[in-house]
């Protein structure tokens, strides 16, 4: 079998790999379900305010602040820059709480924000 | 979106530093989409960059072939073999033709991120070969047929031992020597994406088949026209070197069939091994490198760049 095309060490090496690679691809989609996907709607109608989580803690002065207001693809950048998981939010001056990549990603569930928003006309009208 | 947040999505790098693996990873991935968006789009366009890529491989061969003849230190024809061979990967990468071990590659980055399926991943990578494997035998036969100086004894000879030495081999020898060779080439195929400049971006291509042809590893295209030359010339061997052709050795008869010293014996092989050795040890290794968080904002950035 050593000069044939059927060698079977040869063919189980292959397979063999061929299957590792397989289950690599499954695990790593599994993993990131939206990997390579861009939902639309959500980079442009989320604010970073939506994806803020409160807390107290502002103990590290060296990560970077952002505003609440700003819309959420202006993390990106600064995301790919400075390879935090985390930056700090502000509002009115204020620090108010974490934006974390992984919100930003949606890799997983966003936390409801329970900062008050301002109610456009429109929402007003619709409540009454 | 308004004018200020557009500016800074668009702010980019001003050094000339190489792209980040992640840059380099997202860019081989939108490079499968768009071969696999040209091969449904304009089949023959794709077979015909195919047939290209496969054709300037054989280049390589024939150069290497032409000067490596008659030079009896090994170490010394295997060096001047690879330094003329390693422009092709060169002129393959810099005029986007088709290279079907690139293609491996690239492609399962591609699957990886999700820019093709599994099944559209085969039908692009068999449809590289076939283009491929074209190019090859067409710029071959014509070499072959055309004889001239290749007609004497000394390049017949060197041709021919080359051809039996690959065929020669048994069957995991062959296997891993293909490994080993797409490990050195597709390497340089993911520094020519990550290099910023043409002239960094055509260094690093060069260095790939240089590697691979000067530590005798075994490529399926380069094999096509290193196999196929001495046997398409093997009908005026005795004529052309004085000598008969023998069952093994330098001088055994050659085939293209699947047995020793056959054509496709080491086609089949070759490809196997090639196909592990650039994907397995090369895309997936960088790919499992490389952050996905970061490839997503790359995305995401570059999708919404693109939308205003």
């Amino acid at each position: 079998m050593d000069y044939s095309i059927f060698n079977p060490l040869v063919w189980t090496i292959f397979i063999g790999m061929i299957l590792i690679l397989l289950v690599c691809i499954k695990l790593f989609h599994k993993k990131y379900p939206n990997f390579s996907e861009v939902d639309m709607t959500f980079e442009l109608e989320t604010s970073v305010l939506d994806v803020t989580v409160p807390t107290t803690d502002f103990s590290d002065a060296t990560v970077k602040v952002v505003d609440a207001s700003l819309p959420v693809y202006t993390l990106y950048p600064l995301f790919l820059q400075s390879n935090r998981k985390f930056f700090y939010v502000k509002q009115g001056g204020e620090l108010i709480g974490k934006v974390y990549l992984d919100a930003v990603l949606q890799l997983e569930e966003l936390p409801k924000s329970t900062f008050p928003k301002e109610v456009t006309q429109y929402e007003y009208h619709n409540q009454m | 979106m308004n004018k200020a947040h557009i500016a800074f999505m668009n702010k980019s790098a001003d050094n000339n530093e190489p792209y980040t693996l992640e840059e380099t990873l997202y860019k081989a991935a939108e490079i499968s989409k768009a071969k696999w968006e040209m091969l449904k789009n304009r089949p023959m366009a794709f077979l015909l960059h195919a047939f290209a890529g496969g054709a300037i491989v054989a280049f390589g061969a024939t150069l290497a072939l032409a000067v490596s003849s008659g030079i009896e230190t090994p170490g010394l024809q295997n060096l001047v073999m690879g330094l003329v061979f390693g422009f092709s990967l060169v002129v393959i990468m810099m005029t986007g033709m088709s290279l079907i071990t690139a293609e491996m590659a690239l492609g399962i980055i591609g699957v990886f991120h999700k820019k093709l399926k599994i099944p559209q991943y085969i039908i692009y990578v068999m449809a590289g070969y076939i283009g491929n494997a074209l190019g090859s035998l067409f710029f071959m036969s014509l070499l072959a047929f055309a004889g001239g100086p290749l007609e004497k004894s000394v390049y017949a000879l060197r041709a021919h031992a080359l051809g039996a030495s690959k065929t020669s081999m048994d069957a995991l020898t062959i296997f891993l020597l293909g490994i080993l060779c797409t490990w050195f080439l597709q390497t340089a195929m993911f520094m020519y994406l990550k290099a910023r400049s043409d002239t960094g971006k055509m260094f690093v291509a060069y260095y790939g088949p240089v590697a691979f042809v000067s530590s005798m590893t075994e490529h399926a295209i380069a094999n096509i026209g290193f196999i196929a030359f001495p046997i398409l010339m093997q009908v005026n061997f005795t004529a052309i070197t004085g000598q008969l052709l023998t069952e093994g050795g330098a001088t055994a008869l050659l085939h293209w069939g699947f047995g020793q010293y056959g054509w496709a014996y080491n086609q089949l092989l070759t490809l196997m091994g090639n196909f592990i050795g650039g994907v397995f040890f090369v895309a997936m290794i960088f790919h499992f490198i490389s952050d996905p968080r970061k490839i997503m904002l790359i995305n995401k950035t570059n999708v919404l760049r693109s939308k205003f």
